[in-house]
């Protein structure tokens, strides 16, 4: 069933680099080209987009019944709607008449969608109702067989809806698989659980989908260079940053074909971020709850383009108090150069109206489009892509490296026996392990393979 | 003169003076343009349907909501060498239009104006341009204007931009 996908329509070059990307784990090193390469590009949103589960949006988003908001999963546009029954829905937008999209807003709130072209109309459920003069003109038309499509799969978890437009693919649960320990550390430590504050930002950068990605899944080594000026000037408090002589990193790596970085305080609890009184022991085990009062930064990406971003931060570290947010991504591919950035901040339901506008505002001056670290980011991300495509850059075979802290490169010890969690766990957050499982996912969903080889194995 | 246009003058004198200052990267003396309780924000502009009762602009959803010690710690960090957003630096030009005074008391005065920004970086001819309306409201202090509140309505909902590395 694996071989044979990859042969069809693909030139031979590019079947080539994708296997390089597959060896991964000995060479360190992938093509520079799948940075930037348009027959990869189109490959990734037939196969990466169409067979893994995407992030569609936060159901606090839509919270009441009619609710909507316009959504794309790679290339294609859906609508996220809480339909009059209040079930959360993800349908394809696209009328049943002759195809045109019947959304055009961001978002709203509205019983019945109607298309801008002949005004067939259908309710929030997808159900088409109205057809105009359908006694004259379609007197046989089957309204019941012209629903709007629905993403052929949708499911939830804990708020973060994701869809799948495979019909076949494993369902959400087992494709998040062990990685929602990491997930449950961020959105299950309160009570009330996480909720979007106001609606995500959207900016357009000059650079593949997959750095985003790639960098959220904890390139650390970045942040010293990167992020110096920031660092400088202490809005990511010292105590709790790479020179606090307490702080703990791990790097989280083959997790169910995801990754992430996580640091915490070893012997201190509530690294000051969130409200002490936050914290819930009713959704997490002992050690889960241990780890979520300590944490001070993870970051991680679920494969494909989902990301997320918690730390502890100080937007005026004169003035303001230390403050913990949650950040969440989604790095929609508009072309092999072309990134759409979706930004959303959550909070916990439960914390004071005071407390989450200081976290959104510490959320915003620092990771987002204006944000104090991350406009850096943004400034060289775009290079990658510019070499990456390039005739020179395609004719030496250009290669990018993952081999910090790898191997030979290094010193990073696995820890995976002594750590509550799961995945192969390693105690440093300088080496190049998560980035190396996210491309080796890329590389399994690009062949048709489950992103996790655990998940292969059992069913063989 | 009238009263009035002579008011609009001195409004536009200080949009133009501080838009130099910006413009040349003078962003410490831009600051002292500012009021210390000085509000800064840009909402984020959502596309919403036609009659929707919405506004089209995010009630929690910003660009930017600073105060003076978040925009003095942004131009504190402008000033290393390691910004690597601003280095090579960008070139922008603000255009300030359509300047109106909307009502004023003894001390303080609402304004509008229009801003057309082109922003360029690098070498390449590539630029970014945002366009938007501004409401502020300037305070005479000790004689002078300054910049007390600033909202910035941008006309796009999703920004053709890498990053928003400078004021608006
Ligand atoms: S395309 Fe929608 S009604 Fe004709
Ligand atoms: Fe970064």
């Amino acid at each position: 069933m694996v071989s044979g996908g990859t042969n069809v329509g693909t030139s031979s070059q590019t079947q080539t680099v994708i296997e390089e990307v597959g060896n991964i784990r000995e060479t360190g090193t992938i093509p520079s080209r799948i940075h930037n390469d348009n027959e990869i590009h189109e490959l990734e949103l037939e196969r990466v987009f169409s067979d893994t589960w995407v992030f569609v949006g936060h159901e606090s988003e839509i919270p009441e019944p009619g609710d909507y908001a316009k959504r794309y999963i790679g290339d294609s546009p859906f609508i996220f709607v809480r339909d009059d029954t209040g079930e959360v829905r993800v349908l394809f937008d696209s009328c049943q008449h002759r195809g045109t999209t019947v959304v055009r807003a961001e978002q709203g709130n509205t019983s019945y969608f109607r298309c801008p072209y002949h005004n067939w109309t259908y309710k929030n459920t997808g159900e088409l109702v109205g057809v105009p003069h359908k006694e004259q003109f379609f007197k046989e038309l089957d309204t019941c067989e012209h629903a709007l499509d629905s993403a052929p799969q949708v499911d939830s978890y804990e708020g973060l809806v994701f869809a799948s437009l495979s019909a076949t693919a494993p369902s959400l649960d087992e494709y998040l698989g062990d990685f929602k320990w990491y997930l449950d550390l961020h959105l299950k430590f309160a009570e009330g659980g996480m909720e979007v504050v106001g609606e995500p930002i959207r900016w357009e950068i000059d650079t593949n989908w997959k750095i985003g990605a790639d960098n959220f899944t904890g390139d650390s080594y970045h942040t010293l260079a990167t992020h110096k000026s920031a660092m400088d000037l202490d809005i990511f408090p010292p105590e709790l940053s790479a020179v606090g002589a307490e702080r703990t990193p791990v790097d989280v790596t083959e997790c169910s074909g995801h990754s992430c970085m996580l640091a915490y305080l070893e012997n201190q609890e509530f690294a000051g971020g969130y409200p002490e009184d936050i914290f819930t022991e009713t959704h997490l085990s002992e050690s889960e709850l241990r780890l979520a009062k300590r944490l001070v930064s993870s970051v991680g990406t679920v494969f494909p383009n989902f990301s997320f971003l918690q730390m502890n931060l100080n937007a005026d570290p004169e003035n303001r108090e230390v403050t913990a947010f949650l950040n969440i991504r989604k790095w929609q591919p508009l072309g092999p150069k072309k990134t759409q950035v979706w930004n959303w901040i959550l909070v916990p339901r439960d914390s004071s109206e005071e407390f989450k506008q200081r976290a959104y505002d510490t959320g915003i001056s620092t990771f987002s489009v204006a944000g104090n670290f991350e406009v850096d980011d943004f400034a060289v991300w775009d290079g990658i892509a510019e070499a990456a495509g390039s005739t020179f850059g395609k004719k030496i075979g250009r290669r990018s490296n993952f081999q910090m802290g790898v191997g030979e490169m290094g010193d990073a010890t696995n820890i995976s026996d002594e750590w509550p969690g799961p995945g192969a766990v390693y105690d440093t957050n300088f080496e190049d392990g998560t980035m190396q499982t996210f491309y080796q996912s890329w590389y399994r969903s690009m062949t048709g393979r489950p992103i996790d080889s655990a998940t292969e194995d059992v069913n063989e | 003169m009238s009263e009035r246009f002579e008011l609009r003058l001195e409004c536009e004198e200080f949009l133009f003076d501080e838009a130099e200052r910006l413009d040349d990267g003078k962003l410490h003396e831009w600051l002292e343009l500012l009021t210390d309780d000085v509000e800064y924000r840009v909402p984020r502009r959502v596309t919403r349907e036609r009659g929707s009762e919405q506004s089209s602009f995010s009630e929690d959803g910003f660009l930017y909501r600073e105060d003076m010690g978040t925009l003095t710690t942004r131009v504190e960090r402008y000033d290393r060498e390691y910004a690597w957003a601003e280095n090579p630096p960008s070139r922008t030009r603000r255009f300030v239009s359509n300047v109106r005074v909307h009502d004023e008391s003894d001390d303080e005065i609402r304004v509008k104006s229009n801003l057309l920004l082109y922003r360029n970086q690098g070498d390449t001819t590539e630029h970014d341009l945002l366009v938007g309306e501004r409401e502020d409201q300037l305070r005479r202090v000790d004689g002078a204007l300054k910049l007390a509140r600033r909202t910035v309505y941008l006309d796009q909902t999703i920004l053709a931009t890498r990053n928003l590395s400078f004021f608006l």
